[in-house]
């Protein structure tokens, strides 16, 4: 577990005695302490996250915001912080008013300190049993869209995606998901198969962009022993191996015109022939396809078969990429930090004001996907209980970051202690741009200047030289 | 103890301004201010080690509330006594 910071403290009152000696009291004992006359200030640095309170502890009469409003306030936008009231009246009608308004104690003035130490304990006690209860609930239920488990979105075009994908997952239709990469393509039909019929069988995934042409084909239908050199023995293909379930085939748009026209035979006699094979299959998965491309263009460019763009586009799914969703930006990060703090088996609480402006400030190229790294990574490297703002990459220090490591990490490539194959410099260039490209895989073949294919094919080299790299 | 002499002085020393600002008032005809320093002075008294302060600020919050001129200067003068020894003791 990350070490925890210490125990923040907000105390309120507008006698500067003895906010001076509750201040000094605390702050002996180890806690931190954030003091204020005027319970409107100290409101509105609870509520804008300056500070982060544990407990507060509040004077019942104060001259503008008396402490039986602060709690009111308090009450519509935190329903658990322990407050701690007191007062110089000591009646049984206050007492309960205050409770009744959501006070966790109520303590005479008087004070006798120590014993006000006692009930900050308790309440301390109380406020982490229920933060850890509200976590562990909202990490298993309360998100989660259309009871899909990790499947997160409030926004009007996700929401449109998912209840389409709902709507069509009873039926057989052909479905397309359009969307950029790391938008969530693969989240929707793996939707659409776990709300529909065939949530029994298999939901089998391929990237048609990832693998070369030549396998592709045997991947997808099999081939019967001998086929070809090298085909010692039989292979079911994805097809076969998706009967009963789902094939998603993702990056349609990059399969080669030979395979399509096999594809849409396939869709129209639901029959496959393994390679090497006259026997015919039939086969029952359902097939979902999606693309990043604009598919309308590619027919017309020449690089796609109309009669299959037809056949797939029945029932189009767009997925708007993350910049025009921003509302599901925070919950998505929410979401992320929750993962990986069970991941990391650490304990980030959340995220700064300052921190959660950026996040839904920033384009995220990438998506999902990227906004999912730049959590892991904040996950790992904060050093508070709450993410801030420096701990998420920024387009400014991502430009920097590249900055530097040119700067400072291409002479080693020359050193003469550590000569790198051409190769090796190669990837350590690829890797480099598609980190700077937040993990956008798009813009990083366009700016390497390579096509997908071959770029998916250089990524799977490095995951498997390295560390994965989305 | 939790109430270090460093507490205390600064407690008593503002007392000092309390009476001045005390006196003021009445010169005055005001008795908020006299009402606000004496429910104070009931909260924090005894909290301070001091509880004659605290039976203090009960009588000048009740005086101002009477606005009885007579409760409240007598209070003051029993504030500066207690004050006073406060100090001494402390030094
Ligand atoms: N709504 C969502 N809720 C939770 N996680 C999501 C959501 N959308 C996407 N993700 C996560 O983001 C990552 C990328 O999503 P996904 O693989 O579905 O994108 P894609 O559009 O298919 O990407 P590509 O085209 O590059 O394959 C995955 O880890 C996925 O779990």
């Amino acid at each position: 577990m990350k070490t925890k910071s210490l125990i923040s403290l907000v105390i309120i009152d507008d006698d500067i005695d003895l906010l001076e000696l509750l201040s000094s009291y605390f702050r002996q004992r180890g806690y931190e302490v954030n003091s204020y006359e005027d319970a409107r200030i100290a409101l509105s640095e609870i509520e804008s996250k300056n500070v982060l309170a544990d407990v507060v502890i509040c004077d019942l009469k104060l001259p503008v915001m008396s402490g039986l409003d602060f709690i009111k306030r308090i009450r519509q936008f935190n329903s658990v912080l322990p407050v701690i009231l007191m007062t110089a009246e000591g009646s049984l009608e206050l007492a309960v008013e205050s409770i009744e308004a959501g006070a966790y104690d109520f303590v005479l003035k008087p004070l006798h300190v120590p014993q006000l130490l006692i009930s900050v304990q308790r309440a301390v006690f109380l406020n982490h049993v229920q933060n850890e209860n509200t976590n562990l609930k909202s990490l298993f239920s309360d998100q989660d869209f259309l009871g899909l488990k990790g499947v997160i979105g409030k926004s009007a075009g996700f929401k449109k995606a998912m209840e389409l994908a709902k709507r069509v997952s009873g039926s057989q239709a052909n479905i397309i998901i359009f969307g950029e990469s790391g938008s969530g393509k693969e989240v929707v039909a793996k939707a659409v198969h776990d709300l529909g019929d065939k949530k029994a069988g298999p939901f089998v995934a391929i990237n048609c962009s990832a693998i070369p042409e030549n396998l592709l084909e045997s991947e997808l239908f099999g081939y019967a022993k001998g086929a070809f050199t090298g085909a010692f023995g039989s292979k079911i293909g994805l097809f076969e191996e998706a009967n009963k379930g789902t094939l998603f085939l993702d990056e349609i748009g990059d399969l080669a015109l030979p395979l399509q026209a096999k594809l849409l035979r396939v869709l129209q006699e639901r029959k496959i022939k393994r390679i090497g094979e006259n026997q015919t299959r039939d086969i029952t998965a359902r097939v979902i396809c999606a693309t990043h491309k604009d598919l309308k263009k590619e027919v017309e460019n020449g690089n796609f078969r109309e009669d299959l763009y037809f056949r797939l586009n029945v029932i189009p799914i767009n997925m708007p990429p993350l910049r025009e969703r921003k509302e599901d930006i925070l919950p998505l990060s929410e979401f992320f930090l929750k993962k990986f703090n069970l991941i990391n088996n650490v304990n980030i609480l959340g995220f700064t004001k300052a921190a959660m402006k950026k996040l839904e400030a920033l384009t995220w190229k990438g998506n999902v996907r990227e906004l999912e790294n730049a959590i892991e990574r904040a996950v790992v490297l904060a050093n508070s209980e709450y993410i801030d703002i420096d701990d998420i990459p920024g387009p400014e220090s991502s430009s920097e970051e590249s900055k530097v490591s040119l700067k400072n990490g291409i002479p080693p490539l020359f050193s003469i202690n550590n000569i790198m194959s051409l190769e090796d410099v190669g990837k350590k260039y690829i890797e480099f741009i598609f980190k700077k490209n937040g993990y956008a895989k798009e813009q990083t073949a366009k700016e390497l200047c390579i096509d997908r294919k071959t770029l998916y094919r250089k990524l799977k080299e490095l995951e498997h030289g390295e560390q994965p790299l989305h | 103890m939790y109430i270090l002499s460093e507490h205390k002085l600064k407690y008593l020393n503002r007392r000092i301004i309390d009476i001045e600002e005390l006196k003021n008032s009445l010169s005055q005809n005001d008795f908020d201010l006299p009402k606000i320093i004496g429910h104070r002075l009931k909260g924090n008294g005894v909290t301070f080690g001091y509880p004659l302060i605290s039976e203090i600020g009960i009588a000048l919050e009740m005086g101002a509330i009477a606005k009885d001129k007579l409760k409240i200067l007598e209070s003051i003068d029993l504030l500066i006594q207690v004050v006073d020894e406060g100090l001494k003791l402390l030094h």
